[in-house]
């Protein structure tokens, strides 16, 4: 399906633009791991947003928190935002 | 053949990390697309997402679309797109699939406001893409990675 492809790429604006996005985003998911042993202790039970390497915000509420993005011209789209916790989790999922 | 990498990743969440791979997911109906970070699970049928990446659209969803789906953990409500994944591959091509129906998680405000059944559930990347792909996983040697034919 090269076409639908192609569209896809196009929506991320092109294909220069989603190998920077890829890159980008591959740092931020990196910084997220890395730091999480300390985001745990920070931002129990919080949503975090990562862009560029590093925590621009957090909030216990993800629409608080898309609305502080939003306030500071980070795209939300384009951010890591991830919900913080310190309790175990088990994921099995069946259809 | 493609090789696409995966990585240990343990979604924000106390738990023994799990492979995971990043893909751009575009919806074709919608003609927009974003990052998804999606849990490599041999046990999920369909790949879905769960989370933000299902909150971000949920109002443009379709009622008539919606499917209950039952796991360990409970049901829940998904609704369905058509929608493609792309990835990189370690030569940095692009490699995609097209997928009939995504399954996106059903979540309403209130379950937003509450944190509840929301947070720690990461997109999963389930079989109808990965028996179409060979998934080499030795994890004690870093070792991950999905092959595309």
């Amino acid at each position: 399906m090269p076409v639908l492809k192609d569209r896809a790429i196009k929506s991320a604006g092109g294909l220069t633009e989603f190998k920077r996005q890829s890159e980008r985003y591959s740092d931020d998911l990196r910084y997220l791991e890395s730091k999480k042993p300390d985001l745990v202790k920070t931002h129990d039970k919080e949503w975090v947003a990562i862009y560029n390497a590093s925590l621009v915000d957090y909030n216990k509420s993800l629409p608080e928190l898309i609305k502080a993005l939003g306030k500071k011209g980070i795209p939300e789209e384009e951010a890591l935002i991830q919900f913080i916790s310190s309790e175990n989790i088990l994921t099995l999922y069946a259809r | 053949m493609k090789i696409v990498n995966c990585f240990p990743f343990t979604f924000g969440a106390q738990m023994e990390p799990a492979p995971a791979v990043q893909a751009y997911c575009y919806l074709i109906r919608l003609n927009t697309g974003f990052w998804v970070t999606f849990m490599v699970d041999t046990g999920a049928a369909g790949t879905c997402l769960h989370g933000v990446p299902a909150w971000r659209i949920q109002r443009q969803l379709r009622p008539e679309t919606s499917e209950n789906a039952s796991g360990v953990g409970g049901s829940c409500l998904y609704y369905g797109e058509r929608a493609i994944l792309v990835f990189l591959d370690t030569d940095q091509n692009t490699v995609s699939r097209t997928l009939n129906r995504l399954d996106v998680q059903a979540i309403t405000l209130r379950d937003i406001v509450a944190n509840r059944g929301i947070p720690s559930i990461p997109s999963l990347l389930g079989r109808d893409i990965l028996n179409r792909w060979k998934l080499t996983y030795d994890c004690p040697n870093s070792v991950m990675y999905l092959t595309s034919p």
